[in-house]
């Protein structure tokens, strides 16, 4: 018996051509978004520059005031676009950017405007100019949308604008307690943890900054904000910040992933310390032994601490020793007085294997070593 | 006389190539609607600041480009440039020369000063016999590495072994890379630590050209094949790879550009010597974390962040694309025993399937349905309708979802005038007719010659060489 297929090809012929029809309404309905955000940001990018004359006219000017001020929702986006690029580089000018802000209340209109929309295009696009803004007073907001009684998966945003509503050692200290809170379970990574630590801390002084840390360190955070917090000091570039790494070091030197953060932003801040050296270099945790041997002759350039680390030539763990040799390549130490060194202090090491190799390559790397 | 059985074994082979093109066609429609509203919140949202104060705070991830290089004279210098001129403070470039035959790596020590060092060994990754590792006299943070012939995925190794940073980047030797592409995708890794693994859309540099400071004037290519190739990558790697992504059932992260965790690959053993390394690692990487119960998330950025030059003759296009089959089916047959294991969670019970039937068996299962309809037809049981059934199914709805993704393609790259949007819908138009049915045989071919992973050679032309 042949299979009647006459019904089922009709069936299927009407779904084809429903589909069809989809697929065809649907280019359509793409070409008309496409035209319709491609305007959407025409007219915003001309507002955008709009703004960006006005707040530059302003800077001259001792008075903040604008006329007329930003009213439409399509004024406080182009404000609010116009600020985030502005270059803010002193805390004159970051308060300010914040004043105007506040003025006329840009961060709580884009909230409202968050908060009626539907689309999540829209909110997404609305919280990053929230968080674009040098800085917010949207606390509340943000902290719903963080701990997820908004919807929508907003986290980065908005714990990035989060961030920028900080102003003093307490909300610092709020904000640092939320991050460890919430950075778990939204597997928040080490690098964005730092970025937004260096937020909070950009525009405190170093005295707050001093303060912030002595109350976290007597309080029971997360030791993974401590570390976080000594990456992103680091950071700063700054001799000043001395104090506050050595005050975290010698409440937390027992903890070896402190101790080499540590290092490191020694390193980065260009600080000198050979009594902090001495101390660690005795260590035998390899991640401190790592960092001190790439950084350790940057920190202290004393004999006998050179000395000290060139024992690391001989060390079990091969970045240990390569990290010597790249360090003794870049401060240009002379081959003959690494060896000349392992000859007095360590007879019996200099027929190491791993050490006659690094020296049998040491000059022409030397020579060459940018 | 046809046997009463045939007719029946027939007709089954027709419901099941009417199953399997309904599912295609649905699956690349689901792909498309599911990925526009994610791409138009990516849209909306790519302009943030975000990463400016990532730029400035220092805080990046840094990363290792990985450049595995097999005769790519015509290329390689350019390429290696464009990489050497990236918005990004810390990152190193370590092209693998491996073992080309051409003079690869005497264009190298001509345009980047290579200068001979001896290396510190430590390889942890087996390969093929380093020969002499070089550093630039320009450049600090260029190193070039000349082995011996091993293949991608033995020179992949090489490079591991020798780069210094927890992410690295595999990078194709003819492939531009986007300034901003390596801060796109760490920020990725430093958003979300889960992430082992991300890719980006990958743009065809064909009939376009760049400035050196990689904006790009985009052209339309010359020949049909390599502007087929532009609709393709819409379709399968724009749409496909989004909605993936969005499941967290991604397993292709594309060896012309992914980032990669080392640590992970470094416990896994790196790269295996097969066709298709990158979707063999990514799979090995995922089931290493499901085993161990290791939360991870592999990515994909609907942004374009490098340019790659898509085989512009058509026997250069059927070897890459018997490739890419041959890998697809070793890859499904080396992990076959994920195939529907719900303890590989998303990708035991979707992807892997997915790629199974929608993918792998594709090919096969529309050559059979396609001779079949035929020979029903001829023997009088089926009727013309049918045959105008099967015509709409497998061309007209191609036809309209090539369309669409090239839609797709146009919203997030604005730039191509209106003649060559026209040119490229009247392309997809024919697509079904011509390119399709070739690029279906050769896959079939390479489904049963698998084992013979020859990954043959293709003709490069000099990057912008189409420019006027």
């Amino acid at each position: 018996m042949t299979p009647n297929t006459d019904t089922i090809i009709e069936y299927t012929k009407l779904a084809i051509l429903f589909f069809f029809s989809v697929s065809i309404l649907g280019i359509f309905l793409l070409f008309i978004i496409k035209s319709t955000i491609h305007r959407y940001f025409y007219v915003l990018n001309h507002q955008k520059d709009i703004w960006s004359k006005r707040l530059k006219a302003l800077d001259s000017k001792k008075i903040l005031s604008i006329e007329p001020p930003p009213k439409t929702l399509k004024d406080i986006k182009g404000f609010a676009m116009a600020i985030a690029q502005k270059e803010i580089v002193t805390p004159l000018e970051y308060r300010r950017a914040c004043l105007l802000i506040r003025q006329y209340s840009i961060d709580s209109k884009l909230v409202q405007a968050y908060q009626s929309t539907y689309f999540k295009y829209r909110k997404a696009f609305l919280l990053s100019l929230l968080a674009d803004l040098p800085c917010n007073r949207e606390q509340e907001f943000c902290k719903d949308i963080i701990f997820g009684k908004n919807s929508e998966d907003f986290y980065h945003f908005a714990i990035y604008a989060l961030s920028k509503s900080v102003i003093d050692i307490n909300e610092a200290q709020e904000f640092l307690e939320i991050l460890s809170q919430t950075a778990s379970e939204n597997h928040l990574g080490t690098h964005y943890s730092q970025l937004l630590i260096f937020t909070i801390l950009k525009h405190l002084s170093i005295q707050k900054r001093y303060s912030l840390v002595e109350k976290l360190l007597k309080s029971d955070i997360d030791i993974l904000i401590i570390k976080y917090i000594v990456e992103a000091l680091g950071r700063f570039q700054n001799r000043e910040l001395k104090d506050i790494l050595l005050m975290i070091y010698n409440h937390h030197c027992k903890n070896p992933e402190i101790v080499s953060r540590t290092i490191r932003s020694f390193f980065l801040c260009k600080i000198q310390s050979c009594n902090f050296i001495k101390d660690v270099i005795v260590r035998q945790e390899i991640p401190i032994k790592i960092v001190c041997a790439k950084f350790g002759l940057d920190i202290c350039s004393s004999e006998d601490i050179f000395i000290k680390l060139i024992y690391y030539f001989f060390d079990k763990n091969y970045y240990v020793r390569r990290n010597i040799f790249q360090a003794c390549l870049r401060h240009r130490v002379e081959q003959d007085k690494i060896i000349y060194i392992v000859n007095t202090n360590f007879p019996e090491k200099s027929s190491d294997k791993f050490f006659q190799d690094m020296m049998s390559i040491y000059d022409i790397q030397r020579i060459t070593f940018k | 006389m046809i046997s009463h059985h045939f007719i029946l074994i027939l007709l089954l082979s027709q419901i099941i190539y009417l199953i399997n093109l309904v599912a295609t066609n649905l699956t690349s429609m689901l792909f498309i609607f599911y990925t526009l509203p994610e791409i138009i919140v990516h849209y909306f949202t790519e302009k943030s600041g975000l990463f400016k104060s990532y730029i400035r705070s220092q805080t990046h991830i840094p990363v290792s480009v990985l450049v595995p290089a097999y005769n790519e004279e015509i290329t390689v210098v350019n390429s290696v440039a464009s990489l050497l001129n990236i918005d990004f403070s810390e990152y190193e470039v370590i092209v693998i020369n491996d073992g080309s035959k051409d003079s690869t790596l005497e264009r190298l020590i001509e345009a980047f000063r290579l200068y001979p060092i001896p290396t510190i060994p430590y390889l942890p990754l087996s390969h093929a016999p380093i020969r002499q590792v070089y550093r630039s006299s320009i450049y600090n943070n260029l190193t070039v590495v000349d082995k011996e012939n091993g293949g991608k995925a033995d020179a992949l190794n090489v490079g591991i072994n020798l780069s210094h940073y927890p992410i690295f980047c595999s990078l194709d030797a003819d492939t531009i890379l986007e300034r901003d592409a390596l801060l796109k995708t760490t920020l990725l890794f430093a958003q979300d630590k889960s992430i082992i693994s991300a890719g980006g859309y990958i743009g065809i540099s064909n009939g376009s050209s760049f400035d050196k400071n990689h904006n790009v004037k985009l052209g339309l290519p010359s020949t049909f094949n390599e502007r087929m190739q532009i609709v393709e990558y819409s379709r399968g790697f724009l749409a496909g790879r989004t909605f993936w992504s969005a499941i967290n059932g991604l397993l292709i992260v594309s060896g012309a550009f992914g980032l990669f965790r080392k640590d992970l690959v470094m416990k896994i053993g790196g790269y295996r010597h097969t066709t298709g390394e990158d979707f063999d690692l990514v799979i090995r990487m995922r089931r290493y974390c499901y085993d161990n119960k290791i939360p991870h998330k592999v990515s994909f950025i609907s942004d374009i962040m490098c340019w790659t030059q898509a085989p512009s003759d058509f026997q250069s296009l059927l070897k890459q694309r018997s490739r890419w089959q041959k890998g697809l089916v070793e890859c499904l047959f080396y992990n076959k025993k994920m195939i529907f294991n719900p303890r590989y969670g998303i990708i035991g019970l979707f992807t892997l399937p997915y790629y199974l039937f929608i993918e792998a068996l594709n090919p096969l299962i529309t050559f059979l349905g396609s001779i079949t309809v035929f020979l029903l037809y001829l023997a009088g049981y089926i009727n013309q309708d049918t045959i105008i059934l099967f015509f709409m199914l497998e061309f007209v709805w191609g036809m309209a979802l090539n369309i669409f993704s090239f839609w797709l393609k146009i919203f997030i790259q604005h730039s191509y005038p209106f003649n060559i949007i026209l040119k490229f819908i009247l392309d997809s138009m024919i697509e079904p007719f011509y390119y399709k049915p070739m690029i279906k045989m050769e896959q079939l071919i390479a489904t049963f010659t698998f084992l013979n992973s020859d990954w043959g050679e293709i003709k490069r032309q000099k990057i912008g060489e189409n420019d006027d």
